[in-house]
């Protein structure tokens, strides 16, 4: 595979890892991009499904495994649901008519 | 599918940037955007960086590195922008105003302290400052903490944080977990005050992670530490965020502010995973600490022993296992959840087609593949020959679709649905695997219950829609909504198990237990294959009810729909100001008139149904002026309107020639028709309509007006009867109440103006069971014309008062006591010679005798009788009480002696039922303080009298909107203080003020005096002489019952 190729022009170095910008007065307190509408937050009709539809994990006794992970994950589920409704961003029934 | 590697897509990037583009490049940009758009931020937000690195340098080839590196962004912009240009072209403009100096760039503004808090070593850190502001204390950051509902607990004390300008600001740092209640609060909208743009930053991206712990978007992963000590190693289970790589998440990590990572960190992206993370490691933790888990054993030297170590341990606590065995299933962890935890995922299309004719639901599975093509993920896998990506994702979307296996081998990735099937997929099947990555696409549907009605589709032989009479083929369906079954089409869709049809290019499930309703209502109507207009018109009314529950709609060329549309389409001829009518009507009247219009254009009846008070006695008129010449029109109204109908015609309508029939002098049966021919209306009591039907039916008239409709509530009495002898080519029915005392009310109005076309009495009012307004509903706008005083649109047109004339009729008794009165008065002043004040005296005792005689013969002479049945004006009372307490609003009824007020109300409690007070000046204060407390602080129905002397001033009722005038006082001004009782600061409806006057008697004489159109002094001085001096004809010119225009009982 070859090495990526920059822009002649561009005397840089840009093969390096990511570092922090420094603060300036101009970057620091300028007001940023507008960020993306909220939508509410639904839950599924199955939460484990997706670890189900990796099949079962890839170890010894991995079916029994699977029911864990999935026993976990619905657990994990319900809780951010609980911390969505606390914070008015579960969706409703009038949101879920229609959509 | 063509898969990339990010190095290969880094490599095209800067070939595309670098103006060397090509066809393949340009493919392979396109291939997959979303990794394409990741590598371009990464290779963006480097070259910012790098910008503002040199900005700061002092060295000699700053100038060109700039040059170069504004070339070089410039340039990825551009490239960016051919991917998602309403992005990127923005942020290049962006840029450039930022390289420009003499732009002001959009910041935060001095001396605005924020709270910020910055992501530091997996911790969030706080601080409060602004732009040129020092940073707060840390006992202040508590308190604008506390002041916004910020976490209570697991609060440290932090560096302070180093801020440009030298400014420092103390911190605060507190972990994830304990952050993250007040962060998601934050994200979701509240407790905003004084919040900075990075803490809602912050707050975002935890509520995107709480989005997919919620969504079950997690998946396990075995991480092995560094550190290892021979074999062993130290090792540990981390649950990790799946299917991060949504836009939102890109777009929250493309606007990070810069005072996020001000304590140092990574980019938008790297920052907005991070935080990602540890949302979803603070959310499982909290979910496994409650779970009961195997105990682990006691090493992971097997595999058998790990596996069960990994279950025991899945909390993250870490564990020491055998290295080669712990790397060996870390690998295959990260393998197994690959193709949902890497960010070049090949998402497959599962698409669900609607069925064609074939009736045959069909759902296929697609990829994506170069070019932005899509190709069957038959095609694609054998593309790929056994590329990775599209593989696993097939693998994955067949574990919860075992349907897929049902397809032919030669058809991989299609399946035919059954109905059943199809809406299992869309309703849960299709959600699910959108939930777990696919792009899943379903018709429209809709969780709505499809509302059935039935369709009357019906159509005049010939296309002649002439009558009410006329026949019409009719065919009946049931609608879902707008999709239209037969009995046939029902009874195929009930054999489904799952029926579906498609509603405005939605698919909603009907219930089966409407279809069976619906197929049981079609059959029992199957059978009429023709209807009358007359009965196709109730049916749209809702008259002969349709069993469903969203009622019949009826469609068609066919005399009832025209009527219909004509009765829609009414309200645009409105107008305010018609021909011949004096003064502007309220928007409401206009209406009210262009139904009369239409009304008469169909040759219909109806009833206008406007509340007391509302004017439909100018609406009818304009009316009648607008249609002069048309035909004569009768008008028949109770006795104490009469005058007011000849009054208000010749204020609004003065080009109508208008005849009142009634009385002594009124017109023989033989000249009646030679003064019918020469009038425009003719206005009449009930009684001498019934006395003289013989000679009035002998007329065709235009139209037939009853005012007060409710003199034929009851279609069995003989004034209903006579009256239906009247032949008229249009009859018009005027009453505030339409329903007084049930639907027969109603029936009876609706048949009298419109002869048989509402059905039988007993059909009409099961079928309009229950609530009467749900009938004023149904037929209002077509049969009826219905307006009340509390629609808004109809209060904000009325005036604060509203001033009206009752005049009332004189019984037989009234009659005989007022001439007795005055006969004597005229002997005693013929037959006895007196001194000139003593006979004014006796005149003037005579006047008050008259005016009780008007009230009530026992308000003269308190003979302990019965009140009921021996007063014209008690009787207009009743009437009026009973529509005021019908409309549940309350009214005060002044008159100028106590004794009579007293007597009247007690009357009227036995009549009503309710109790009602009299206020006079014989009560103590605090008896008559408790009566204004009781009376304004009572609500719905409800009356109180008054004495005009103690009660007309002073006094706040503006519980009442109704006021009465028993009887009349001399001076105007009295009167107008009783009425203000009610009409006063504090009321917010309309005011409407009764007048009773009993005309040709004294009351009337009275009234004009107080109308201004004499002086008091001319009511018994004939000439300008002194009262005394009048003699005998004089005083009964002055004083004397006039026959002509007395109203007498049987006039009523």
């Amino acid at each position: 595979m070859n090495a990526p190729q920059r822009p002649q022009r561009a005397r840089a170095n840009r093969r390096r890892q990511p570092h922090a910008r420094r603060p300036s007065a101009v970057d620091l307190w300028q007001i940023p991009p507008a960020l993306p509408p909220l939508e509410p937050i639904s839950v599924p009709r199955e939460a484990g499904a997706l670890v189900r539809s990796l099949g079962d994990p890839p170890m010894s006794n991995g079916i029994a495994a699977g029911h864990y992970f999935v026993a976990v994950i619905e657990r994990t589920a319900a809780v951010a649901a609980a911390l969505a409704l606390s914070a008015d961003l579960l969706v409703t029934a009038v949101d879920e008519e229609d959509r | 599918m063509h898969m990339v590697n990010a190095g290969q897509l880094e490599t095209t990037i800067w070939a595309i940037a670098d103006g060397r583009v090509n066809d393949t490049d340009l493919a392979l940009l396109h291939a997959d955007e979303r990794a394409s758009l990741i590598v371009l931020d990464r290779l963006i937000g480097d070259t910012e960086d790098d910008l503002v690195a040199v900005k700061g340098s002092n060295r000699d080839e700053r100038d060109q590195a700039l040059t170069d590196l504004r070339e070089t962004l410039d340039a990825l912009m551009a490239t960016a922008a051919r991917i998602r240009p309403e992005r990127y072209s923005a942020r290049s403009a962006n840029v450039d105003a930022d390289d420009d100096d003499s732009v002001e760039p959009t910041v935060i503004e001095p001396g605005e302290v924020q709270l910020q808090a910055s992501w530091s070593a997996g911790q969030v850190v706080v601080w409060a400052a602004g732009r040129a502001t020092p940073g707060e204390s840390n006992e202040e950051l508590a308190a604008r903490l506390e002041a916004i509902g910020g976490p209570p607990l697991g609060w440290q004390v932090h560096p302070s944080v180093s801020l440009p300008g030298e400014v420092r600001a103390e911190a605060l740092s507190i972990s994830m977990k304990d952050a993250l209640g007040w962060l998601v609060a934050v994200g979701g909208g509240h407790g905003l005050d004084g919040i900075g743009p990075s803490v809602f930053w912050l707050a975002r991206v935890a509520v995107e992670a709480v989005r997919l712990a919620a969504n079950g978007s997690i998946t396990p992963s075995v991480r092995i530490a560094e550190r290892a000590e021979g074999r062993q190693v130290d090792a540990s289970v981390r649950w990790r965020a799946a299917l991060a790589d949504n836009p939102v998440v890109d777009e929250l990590a493309a606007a990070m502010p810069a005072t996020v990572v001000v304590l140092g960190g990574g980019s938008g992206p790297a920052t907005a995973t991070a935080v990602i993370a540890a949302v979803i490691d603070a959310i499982v933790t909290q979910s496994i600490e409650r779970m009961e888990l195997p105990a682990a054993p006691p090493s992971a030297n097997t595999p058998v022993d790990l596996a069960d170590t990994v279950i025991s341990r899945m909390d993250g606590s870490p564990f020491r296992a055998h290295a080669a065995m712990a790397a060996e299933i870390s690998r295959r962890f990260d393998q197994w959840s690959h193709t949902v935890t890497s960010p070049m995922r090949a998402k497959l299309i599962v698409q669900l087609d609607a069925p064609g004719t074939d009736g045959v639901w069909l759902l296929s599975v697609h990829a994506h593949a170069p070019k932005g093509k899509v190709v069957p993920i038959d095609a694609a896998l054998l593309n790929e020959r056994g590329n990775r990506p599209a593989a696993a994702e097939w693998a994955r979307l067949g574990r919860l679709m075992p349907a897929l296996d049902r397809a032919a081998a030669r058809f991989r990735g299609q399946v035919a649905f059954s109905q059943y099937e199809a809406w299992e997929f869309m309703t849960v099947t299709g959600p699910t695997l959108a939930a777990v990555g696919f792009d899943v696409r379903v018709p429209q549907l809709s969780r709505r219950k499809a509302t059935a009605s039935l369709r009357l589709f019906a159509e005049t032989a010939g296309g002649s829609v002439v009558g009410a009479h006329q026949l019409s083929n009719v065919a009946w369906t049931v609608l879902f909504d707008d999709v239209e079954l037969t009995s046939a089409e029902i009874a195929e869709l009930a054999k489904q198990a799952r029926p579906l049809v498609r509603s405005r290019g939605k698919w909603i499930e009907v219930d089966r237990v409407d279809l069976a309703h619906a197929a049981k209502v079609l059959a029992d109507r199957e059978l009429t294959k023709q209807l009358t207009g007359a009965e196709i018109l109730r049916q749209s009314m809702g008259l002969d009810q349709s069993g469903l529950a969203g009622g019949i709609v009826v469609d068609g060329v066919n005399w009832a729909s025209d009527i219909l549309r004509h009765a829609r389409e009414a309200s645009a001829d409105a107008v305010t100001c018609p021909a011949g009518f004096v003064g502007e009507l309220r928007t409401y009247q206009a209406e009210a008139l262009a139904w009369i219009g239409f009304l008469d254009a169909a040759a219909l009846g109806g009833c206008l149904a406007l509340d007391m008070g509302l004017g439909k006695t100018p609406t009818v008129l304009a009316h009648l002026a607008r249609t002069a010449g048309d035909g004569t029109a009768l008008v028949i109204a109770p006795a104490a309107v009469v005058g007011n109908w000849a009054a208000e015609a010749a204020r609004f309508a003065p080009g109508l020639k208008v005849v009142v029939h009634h009385g002594a002098s009124r017109s023989s049966a033989a000249e009646l028709a030679s003064v019918i021919r020469r009038a425009d209306v003719i206005v009449t009591t009930y009684a001498t309509a019934v006395r003289d039907v013989e000679a009035l039916a002998e007329t065709q008239w235009s139209r037939i007006i009853l005012d007060e409709a409710q003199a034929i509530k009851n279609s069995t009495n003989e004034t209903s009867q006579q009256l239906r002898r009247l032949p008229a080519r249009m009859r018009l029915a005027l009453t505030g109440t339409p329903i007084e005392n049930g639907l027969g009310d109603l029936w009876s109005i609706l048949d009298f103006t419109n002869p048989g076309l509402v059905g039988p009495r007993a059909a009409f009012i099961a079928n309009m069971s229950g609530d009467g307004e749900a009938a004023l509903r149904a037929l209002n706008g077509i049969l009826l014309f219905r307006r009340t005083k509390t629609e808004p649109e109809v209060a904000a047109e009325l005036p604060d008062k509203i001033d009206q004339l009752d005049h009332c009729t004189m019984t037989a008794e009234q009659i005989g006591l007022y001439q007795a009165v005055l006969d004597d008065l005229v002997a005693g002043a013929a037959g006895v010679d007196v001194g000139g004040e003593v006979k004014k005296g006796a005149i003037l005792a005579a006047i008050t005798a008259l005016k009780q005689i008007c009230n009530h013969p026992a308000a003269y002479r308190n003979d302990g009788q019965p009140l009921a049945g021996r007063s014209g004006k008690l009787a207009r009372l009743e009437e009026i009480i009973e529509s005021v307490f019908e409309a549940d609003e309350r009214i005060l009824v002044f008159t100028h002696f106590a004794t009579w007020g007293r007597r009247l109300a007690q009357h009227l409690t036995e009549v009503t039922g309710k109790p009602i007070a009299c206020y006079d000046g014989s009560l103590a204060r605090g008896v008559r303080d408790k009566l204004v407390t009781d009376f304004q602080s009572g609500t719905g129905a409800g009356a109180m009298v008054l004495s005009l002397k103690a009660g007309g001033t002073g006094l706040n009722l503006t519980s009442a909107n109704h006021v009465v005038l028993y009887d009349r006082w001399w001076n105007p001004a009295i009167e107008d203080q009783a009425r203000d009782r009610a009409w006063r600061i504090g009321q917010s409806r309309t005011v409407i003020s009764h007048r009773l006057v009993c005309p040709g008697t004294v009351d009337e004489r009275v009234e004009e005096v107080v109308e201004g159109k004499r002086h008091i002094a001319e009511l018994v001085l004939v000439r300008s002489s002194s009262i005394a001096d009048l003699d005998t004809d004089q005083l009964r010119l002055a004083l004397g019952l006039r026959p002509d225009e007395l109203l007498t009982e049987d006039e009523r």
